[in-house]
């Protein structure tokens, strides 16, 4: 039984859904992504109602928190997992939507469809800039650079921050798409993040049919080959930091605008380092591993509240022990993840089912 | 002038500090080529193993803290064999995700050991506050410049005289040629683990009798990587040389710029320095074949 169909000719083999088998999976995704809204809201799944804990505690604004961070994981992957460079900016470049957003927004307000292009043109600016030390270190080296970027976007934020409103941080209102439409409710936030998602996904998965998408990959492979092939290595990296900051700063300014305030110490090192953990764990290299990823971090924490919350029902104590400590144990179980993924499994979560799927298709031929 | 020495010597103070982790640090890696994150939380272990030992066990300070070392250490031997040495030759990302995982779980453990809030180091060292020519300096301070610099000399004639210090460095410099010649790859990794850890932990304690003990201590590390690139990621002197250098700079930009800025100020060093000679001042140029 073959999982990809035989193609003869390079239109069909250039495709990006390959079967009618993966059309009528991705349909029936599609239709399951509408419904969810009122899965979680209702609780109830065409008649049946479900309780809590069998949807894992779960509320359409952790799904919409997952929806942003899938777009900025996803465009780290392809700067980080495609390209090959190491970067730790994404706190920074959050920091800088949201402070792009309270420029924009609430001191000159501006229309919401100026302010998101304007946003995404800054963002490829600094980003451009941020990329600069990737010509000249790579690797480790670069690491390090954008760890430097991190705190000195952190250090601006802060300080315009407290320049303009204090400790509390900064308070946004929900944004008015066109003319009164205004985000100002889960399901509203839910549809609009999930077109914003499917052209993310839609983009960069096309980005490896073009011609710049394998300038990428070969870069990552082997820069200086790369270059003897014609490839401009310097102008594709700026070009990559530029384009995957832009989608990572729209991607923190419509955090901003979601969260509805902003405050400094949000954008933490942790926080850079949890979107790094995304990619490697979902598998560097992979869109669907970047999905994958996300989701595991984002929901992990909600399903050890869910377990603790049924411990406590039967075992007071171990209840008390993980509801006490629910994010060390988050914390724990995340880093055992991680290592043992680094150790046993480097392709990630993407790799797991890739394999899974090669024994389903040849069993009982499987190594 | 006054004011400028006072920042000094708290810059040499912090900076002693730094280039007890940052030596640690570089060993690690000159040895198993390992990007140790999670140094800065070994620190902490170290600092709340000797509290740990002081407080709880009742022993005395100086055999607590030396003990605290020892148990660093071997925790340190124990992490190599349980994941830095499955995590040879991954590449550099995973390396780094590794240990980031590492920092998590020490993290996690250590709140769920000692809770959340710092708590006060017990003195052990005598604190009285000296003046010279109207420059008020606390003793504790001199006695943390001096035992970081009894511990980096310690440890470069180690690392220098003795023979597992030879095979350290020659596996450091030639794997292969150090395995062929006869040298016990397995045990110089850990035992530059160990020291690695001994040193980190060396620093945490210092660190804790001048703050506060807690788990953003850890958060100090990150300030110990501008340390190891100015010195040059693959040179143990320049580590030292670094951490010093970073020190001054940071209480410098406390004192005179603001403390919101000490951090960014050491940053853009760095970014400074790996814009103009990435290598650092003692490293070289890395030769890579294509």
């Amino acid at each position: 039984m073959p999982t990809k169909t035989i193609n003869s000719s390079y239109r069909a083999d250039n495709r990006l859904i390959q079967s009618r088998a993966r059309w009528t999976w991705l349909a029936i995704l599609g239709l399951g992504l509408l419904y969810l809204p009122h899965l979680l809201l209702n609780r109830e799944f065409l008649g049946l109602t479900l309780s809590n804990s069998q949807l894992l505690g779960l509320s359409l604004s952790q799904i919409n928190v997952a929806l942003l961070f899938i777009i900025a994981a996803v465009a780290l992957n392809v700067l980080t997992g495609y390209t090959g460079l190491i970067s730790l900016g994404n706190a920074g470049f959050f920091a800088l939507g949201a402070a792009l957003v309270a420029v924009f927004d609430l001191q000159h307000d501006l229309p919401f469809v100026l302010v998101l292009p304007s946003v995404a043109i800054i963002g490829a600016l600094v980003g451009v800039i941020v990329g600069i030390p990737a010509l000249r270190v790579r690797g480790l080296y670069l690491l390090l650079a954008t760890l430097a970027f991190h705190q000195i976007a952190g250090y601006l934020f802060l300080e315009y921050q407290q320049a303009n409103y204090g400790e509390i941080g900064v308070i946004y209102a929900p944004p008015e798409v066109i003319g009164r439409w205004a985000l100002n409710s889960e399901t509203r936030w839910y549809f609009f993040l999930l077109v914003l998602t499917t052209m993310t996904l839609v983009g960069a998965n096309n980005l490896l049919r073009t011609r710049q998408g394998r300038a990428l990959v070969a870069i990552r492979d082997h820069d200086i080959a790369a270059a003897s092939a014609g490839i401009d290595v310097n102008g594709v990296k700026l070009r990559v930091f530029g384009m995957s900051s832009a989608v990572i700063t729209v991607a923190g300014a419509l955090y901003a605008w979601y969260l509805g305030v902003a405050e400094a110490s949000m954008f933490s090192i942790h926080f850079a380092l949890d979107f790094i953990a995304m990619i490697i764990i979902g598998g560097l290299g992979s869109i669907n591993g970047a999905v994958l990823g996300v989701l595991l971090i984002q929901l992990l924490p909600q399903v050890i509240t869910t377990v603790s919350a049924q411990v406590t029902s039967t075992s007071p104590m171990v209840g008390e022990l993980l509801g006490r400590n629910g994010p060390q144990l988050n914390d724990i179980i995340l880093g055992l993840i991680i290592i043992l993924i680094v150790i046993f499994k480097p392709a990630g979560l993407n790799g797991i089912w890739l394999s899974l799927k090669r024994s389903f298709v040849r069993w009982p031929y499987t190594s | 002038m006054t004011q400028f020495i006072q920042i000094l010597v708290i810059g040499l103070t912090l900076g002693s500090i730094y280039a007890v982790v940052s030596v640690g640090f570089v060993l690690i890696y000159k040895a198993t080529e390992v990007f140790n994150f999670a140094q800065g939380n070994l620190m902490v272990v170290g600092a709340y193993i000797s509290y740990s030992f002081i407080r709880g066990f009742q022993i005395s300070p100086i055999f607590a803290m030396a003990g605290a070392v020892l148990a660093a250490g071997l925790l340190g031997v124990l992490l190599h064999f349980l994941i830095f040495r499955p995590m040879l030759g991954k590449p550099v990302l995973s390396i780094v995700m590794g240990t980031i995982g590492l920092a998590m779980i020490i993290n996690a453990v250590l709140v769920m050991a000692y809770g959340p809030i710092g708590k006060s180091y017990p003195d052990v060292f005598p604190s009285e506050v000296m003046d010279w020519f109207g420059v008020r300096i606390s003793s504790v301070d001199f006695i943390v410049i001096g035992i970081a610099t009894g511990c980096v000399a310690i440890f470069a004639v180690f690392f220098r005289r003795s023979p597992l210090g030879l095979q350290m460095r020659a596996t450091a410099e030639n794997f292969e040629a150090a395995s062929l010649s006869g040298v016990n790859a397995n045990l110089v990794f850990a035992t530059a683990l160990g020291i690695g850890t001994g040193l980190a932990a060396v620093g945490g304690i210092l660190l804790a009798t001048t703050n506060a003990l807690s788990i953003g201590l850890a958060e100090i590390f990150f300030l110990a990587f501008p340390a190891i690139v100015i010195g040059g990621l693959e040179s143990l002197g320049g580590a030292a040389l670094g951490g010093v250098i970073v020190g001054v700079v940071q209480s410098m930009a406390a004192g005179y710029v603001s403390q919101d800025a000490q951090t960014v100020i050491v940053y853009v060093l760095l970014l400074v320095v790996l814009l103009i000679r990435p290598y650092g001042l003692f490293g070289q140029r890395e030769i890579v074949r294509v």
